[in-house]
């Protein structure tokens, strides 16, 4: 079903709103939750949370992009779930966490830290100078959480080659955000 | 945390990104190349119909546009100048005056509204960043004899082109009848990132992203024979095997399978056949051992394409054999592993002998087509225009240039999909021609207008200065024959714009808002909206 149609169902509060939004996104939603807390209720019931919330809030909202804007909402519970119970074993998120250690620039001129906003800015014009295939890679490791095995198998590559092309990039945003003046 | 912070940064980076990265396939590697299709094919087609044109980007250069662009050019989002008038024949006797307006009046601001919850409506404001573009010229008659000529006004686009953004025309006031001619891709292919090794010279689509390419496409004429050029056929004798699915299981059993996949295996002589698959969305193959392996996800009840597939594998030269069916299901640990056997689904083969054009006419007209790929709804584009037979032969032009039966084909249709080239047919841009017939009595002049629905050129984030800057522009002789005694521009409806850069010569603020254009080949404006910036 189409995203316009769907979110006429919401607006109409129609329950199939919730149906049809889990047949579309339903696997999606679940593998970000589950690639950042590698635990198969805990993303199950974050998914179910995201569609209570997207029942909540459409209308009156109206997503651009029905798509990324569940999964960001997917995203933030399971960041807030992964806070919750950190003391769990080692989760994609802490794998994702270690790896990001690497993008983080080293201490700026600038004295105070950068907003989120700004933080947000900087990586979009990062990821916008980037080749499609390049900037396809970081968000799927990143935004989605994908790991590095599911992601060389998508791309056809070797893990061990997908894992120098990451190195790589990682090190690249972070000179961009060094460029930028961002201060985390 | 630091790295939490960034995390949390990452969370809300722009949506298209998002939406890209969970729509795009990831093409970093190119596969084993089905070089022999190519040569196989080129030696049995009498000629392509069109010239190809190919640009080749060193890696890096292509994702262009940006903060460090040069005004009024290399947009990311490139919509295309609107170019001028031009003629089929020669038409020496006759002078022309063109002028064009820019009319912003799309970007004032309307009302839109929704119902919520509580039955209330909510109304807001929105925009649109188009332009009406209306390009007008006063053809004057020099000679004692009328004079008539077949008109072509080109603009950019594609078949999945909104048809209310054709050009419309009048001739003295009086709506035209007009014909429209669509000429072939008119960008060319750009290697995948990060490939030192320069193998991949054309896995990506690459669309003309300044105007100074577009006056190379023009320039020799050749690109608009093109678009007039009959397409040309694809009789070439194939045949097809086509699969079906049948269930054997309750659908609310199937629903639960993990991934089933209907699995086909076949060993082919790759030096005498040549292989091509609509709905196939996964393949392996080996030249040098004869074989490939081919898959489909099999759908669940509640995918759009359940009971609507459509699966072929088209042989081309010597039939391929060992055809095996499998029906799998199950996680697998490696892309390359096979799933387990399941009983759930069967896989079935009806084999049969056609020509390419057949099969492909069969697959584009079949209802079920638009409902298995995704976005492929044409209401209201140029292609709703266009008889599925008429399709054909875009899809073949397309083939012959760029596909499989190309002497240089690229390597992004390698794997033998055609499905690719089937809807690539459609979005890849071009040039296009609204054409018409014009009579100018002896010594008297005929008043032509078009008037066009234009997108803006933009980049997708920031832009210069970060600004959410817009460009429109205009070429004053790329692809044209005719002679002008002047050309003027001027904007129009500007209450809710401002004019950040231009080159035209405008000046809203003091009122210049009429200019004569003088020799320069470009004429460019960036724009804001001020809605945009409240």
């Amino acid at each position: 079903m189409e995203d316009e149609k769907i979110i006429e169902l919401y607006n109409a509060r129609n329950e199939f709103a919730i149906t049809e939004t889990e047949r579309k996104f339903g696997k999606m939603l679940f593998a970000i939750a589950m690639n950042i807390l590698s635990n198969k209720e805990d993303s199950e019931e974050t998914v179910n949370d995201t569609y209570g919330k997207a029942w909540n809030s459409i209308p009156p909202q109206v997503p651009n992009s029905l798509g990324a804007w569940l999964g960001r909402i997917t995203r933030n519970l399971s960041i807030t779930r992964w806070r919750m119970n950190k003391a769990q074993k080692r989760s994609g998120m802490e794998i994702m966490l270690s790896e990001l250690e690497e993008c983080i620039p080293s201490a700026a001129d600038t004295e105070s830290e950068s907003e989120s906003g700004e933080i947000t800015a900087a990586i979009n014009r990062w990821l916008g100078s980037l080749k499609k295939e390049e900037r396809l890679l970081f968000v799927r490791r990143y935004w989605y959480g994908d790991s590095v095995a599911d992601l060389a198998k998508k791309a056809n590559i070797l893990p061990k080659k997908l894992s120098s092309k990451m190195f790589r990039l990682r090190k690249s945003l972070k000179d961009s955000l060094e460029k930028e003046g961002i201060s985390l | 945390m630091k790295n939490e912070k960034l995390f949390d940064a990452i969370t809300e980076i722009d949506e298209k990104y998002i939406d890209e990265a969970n729509t795009e396939k990831i093409h970093v590697k190119k596969g084993l190349s089905w070089k022999v299709w190519g040569t196989v094919a080129a030696c049995l087609v009498v000629a392509a119909a069109v010239g190809t044109v190919i640009r080749f980007f060193p890696p890096g250069a292509s994702a262009g546009g940006g903060t460090n662009r040069e005004p009024g050019s290399n947009y990311m989002s490139y919509a295309g100048p609107a170019f001028p008038l031009a003629t089929l024949e020669d038409v020496s006797g006759i002078i022309f005056e063109r002028s064009t307006d820019f009319d912003f009046s799309p970007y004032y601001p309307y009302e839109d509204s929704y119902e919520d919850s509580d039955g209330e409506t909510v109304t807001y404001e929105v925009y649109d960043d188009d332009v009406w573009v209306t390009d007008s010229y006063i053809a004057k008659n020099t000679t004692d004899e009328d004079i008539t000529f077949t008109a072509v006004y080109p603009f950019a686009g594609s078949i999945r082109t909104e048809t209310d953004r054709i050009p419309s025309v009048t001739i003295d006031g009086s709506a035209a009848e007009t014909e429209l001619k669509i000429g072939p891709y008119s960008g060319g292919f750009s290697p995948a990132w990060g490939d030192e090794s320069g193998e991949s010279i054309s896995l990506n689509l690459s669309s003309i992203e300044s105007w100074d390419e577009y006056k190379a496409l023009l320039e020799n004429g050749e690109y608009l024979k093109a678009a007039f050029a009959e397409k040309p056929t694809l009789d070439q004798s194939v045949i097809v095997y086509s699969f079906d699915i049948e269930y054997n299981i309750d659908m609310e059993e199937f629903d639960k399978i993990d991934n089933p996949d209907a699995l086909v295996t076949f060993d082919c002589d790759y030096e005498k056949s040549g292989v091509m698959f609509i709905g196939f969305n996964g393949m392996t193959w080996s030249r040098e051992e004869g074989w490939a392996k081919v898959t489909s996800s099999v759908p669940k009840s509640f995918n759009p394409d359940f009971e609507k597939n459509i699966m072929h594998i088209i042989v081309y030269g010597d039939d391929i054999d060992n055809i095996n069916m499998k029906s799998t299901a199950g996680e697998i640990e490696h892309y390359n592993d096979e799933r387990a056997e399941t009983d759930a689904f069967t896989v079935t083969m009806e084999r049969r002998e056609m020509t390419l054009g057949e099969i492909i006419l069969e697959t584009i007209s079949s209802e079920n087509y638009g409902v298995i790929y995704y976005g492929n709804d044409y209401e209201h584009t140029v292609r709703d225009m266009l008889s599925d037979e008429e399709y054909l032969g875009f899809v073949a032009e397309f083939m012959y240039a760029h596909g499989q039966l190309s002497e240089n084909p690229a390597q992004r249709y390698d794997g033998g999909r055609l499905d690719d080239v089937i809807s690539e047919t459609a979005s890849v841009s071009r040039i296009m021609y609204v054409t018409f017939e014009v009579t100018v009595p002896a010594g008297e002049s005929v008043v032509i207008e078009t008037k066009t629905l234009r997108e803006a050129s933009y980049d997708f984030y920031g832009g210069r200065e970060k600004l959410n800057i817009e460009g429109f522009d205009l070429v004053t002789r790329a692809g044209t024959n005719l002679v002008f005694e002047k050309q003027s521009a001027s904007v129009s409806n500007t209450e809710y714009i401002e004019i950040v850069y231009n080159n035209f010569g405008f000046d809203i603020e003091n009122g210049i808002m009429n200019v004569l254009l003088g020799e320069e080949e470009h004429y460019w404006m960036e724009i804001i909206s001020k809605k945009q910036e409240e």
